[in-house]
């Protein structure tokens, strides 16, 4: 936790370490579960009083349930994705990663308007602990990495059960954010859609593997 | 720095659309192996072999079906089938198949599928790829002849596309036959490989699913290729005879559906004559002549016809002025002839209604 410089006046203090906790107005600190009094430097209670926290972090966290699943290794369910059997021509440029020629596999025609891939509902798990940084979310296609992405710092998680009223797109449509609300008092969770007929340019023909990251800093 | 990565999830791609089709398609005689024929015109049957050929484009793009080709053959007496990408019959792709292979099909091919009747049967071919149907195309026009059809006319109904209830000639002279006596049998006499011109005065023409009148040559232009149907010099009238009968059960009146027909046809000034006759006990009752009681005596020429039993516009009531089937035989004799080219044809013959029921 940072305040430096959150006061500094002409003749004054300079931060909370110039300044004593004092006592609080029910009348002492001895209520608490931290070990405060109100002769310490305010700045110094108030990292007891995070590390107490961060002690009790796994017991808050059991007591508020569950945390959603995460993106780990989570199957995209597909969304208005045209896909046929077919089989696989050798040649013709087509690429291959672990399909051979002659296999029977999903065929995806890149043309149609509709193709999307998405999260199942409330499963994208963020630690609200970690909310002031919650990580970035990313598309990958055939192991790159594409420049389009979404820092979800940017977005307000609503109250569980509210409707996300705020759903939110990357320029291109690539990344959308269906929803994103609080869940068992200390997570969030939300929905993400992935549109891929934005990236065709970013489509090899033949096989191509695609994957959602949420990469936290 | 922690990732969380979905699983993978895996598509193979085609970025370029392309729509398989045909190049060509080809539908000849191999094998006459069958003896079918109709009012003297000989027909392709079960049994006939034909080679068929196609050229399939496209077929092979990226991606390809495991069964590219289908087959219709709902016109020729053919089963569908479809074809697989590695048929033995197939030349052209590897194995597996690279992009831009070629797809050649030729196979002598059975007819096989019964109950089809067409006088220019055209074979279809579908080329297909994994993302839809490209369009179908038929066979070149080759006037071929198709008939897979068994015995469909009963004791009370004909298609006309066999002839087991048709009666030939019964007296050897000039129109009209007689039939002064029950015939019998009344089935199974006619012999349809025969030339009509051999029945001299029932030589009416079954062609199309239909008795229709005629003066057409069969024998050249028609497939498959025959010597006894030239029928350019038949002459009118042309007249067909069959029987209704049923069993047991005496019938004296009924309604005659002519399908084709309606009944300005069949009166005096119509192309068509329909007459019933209760063999044995009258003459050639005139369907379209209008029954009166007060004159009837049941000889040539006398009207049957009851309009309270006509059904629809092409069930022609009829009456027997008295007379039953118990006395003829249990049948009666139906000729319906054709007075000149104009006749309307008639697709389906059926005795009905009456009181008992024919049925």
């Amino acid at each position: 936790m940072v305040f430096k410089n959150v006061y500094t006046a002409p003749g004054g203090v300079g931060d909370l370490s110039d300044i004593q906790a004092g006592t609080p107005t029910d009348g002492d600190w001895l209520d608490g579960q931290v070990p405060i009094d109100a002769l310490m430097a305010a700045v110094d209670a108030i990292d007891a009083m995070n590390e107490e926290i961060e002690v009790n972090r796994e017991l808050i966290s059991g007591l508020a349930g569950s945390p959603p699943l995460t993106l780990s290794g989570l199957t995209l369910e597909e969304y208005d994705i045209s896909k046929v059997t077919g089989r696989l021509c050798s040649g013709g440029g087509n690429n291959f990663i672990d399909y051979s020629p002659g296999d029977e596999v999903d065929v995806v025609h890149l043309t149609d308007t509709d193709f999307n891939l998405l999260t199942p509902a409330y499963t994208i798990y963020i630690d609200s602990w970690e909310y002031n940084n919650p990580g970035t979310l990313i598309v990958k296609i055939d192991g790159v990495e594409l420049s389009e992405t979404l820092d979800l710092s940017t977005l307000t998680p609503v109250d569980e059960g509210a409707p996300f009223t705020d759903a939110f797109s990357t320029p291109s449509g690539l990344i959308q954010v269906k929803q994103l609300e609080k869940y068992n008092t200390i997570y969030v969770r939300g929905e993400i859609q992935i549109n891929l007929s934005t990236a065709i340019a970013e489509w090899q023909v033949g096989e191509n593997e695609v994957q959602l990251i949420l990469r936290k800093a | 720095m922690a990732d969380y990565e979905s699983a993978k999830t895996k598509y193979f791609s085609k970025l370029v659309s392309s729509t398989p089709s045909v190049s060509v398609v080809g539908f000849a005689q191999h094998t006459l192996v069958s003896s079918k024929y109709l009012s003297g015109v000989r027909y392709y049957s079960i049994g006939d072999v034909f080679t068929l050929n196609a050229t399939l484009l496209e077929i092979f793009n990226k991606v390809y079906k495991q069964y590219p080709m289908s087959v219709n053959g709902s016109q020729v007496g053919l089963n569908d089938f479809n074809v697989a990408f590695d048929d033995a019959n197939v030349s052209g792709p590897g194995s597996p198949p690279v992009d831009g292979d070629s797809f050649v099909y030729s196979k002598q091919v059975t007819l096989d599928r019964n109950n089809i009747y067409h006088i220019n049967g055209k074979v279809g071919v579908t080329p297909s790829d994994p993302f839809g149907n490209g369009s179908q195309v038929l066979s070149p026009l080759a006037n071929q002849l198709f008939n897979t059809y068994g015995q469909r006319s009963d004791r009370i109904t004909d298609y006309f596309t066999d002839e087991v209830f048709r009666l030939p000639d019964n007296d050897g002279s000039s129109y009209p036959s007689n039939y002064n006596s029950v015939p019998s049998p009344f089935s199974g006499v006619w012999d349809s490989s025969q030339s009509l011109l051999l029945y001299s005065d029932t030589e009416g023409l079954f062609f199309n699913s239909s008795f229709l009148p005629c003066n057409y040559n069969f024998m050249t232009g028609y497939y498959p290729s025959q010597s006894n149907a030239d029928y350019s010099s038949l002459i009118f009238p042309q007249p067909f005879v069959r029987v209704a009968y049923h069993s047991g059960v005496p019938h004296g009146n009924g309604t005659l559906q002519l399908s084709g027909l309606t009944y300005s046809d069949i009166q005096a000034a119509g192309n068509t004559k329909v007459e019933i006759k209760f063999p044995g006990v009258t003459g050639w009752l005139d369907l379209g002549k209008e029954y009166d009681g007060g004159t009837f005596t049941g000889v040539d020429g006398d009207g049957c016809h009851d309009g309270s039993r006509d059904i629809g516009l092409d069930g022609f009531g009829w009456t027997g002025g008295g007379n039953f089937t118990s006395s003829s035989g249990w049948l009666v004799v139906v000729r319906i002839t054709h007075k000149n080219i104009s006749a309307n044809p008639i697709t389906f013959f059926k005795m009905l209604g009456g009181s008992p029921s024919w049925e």
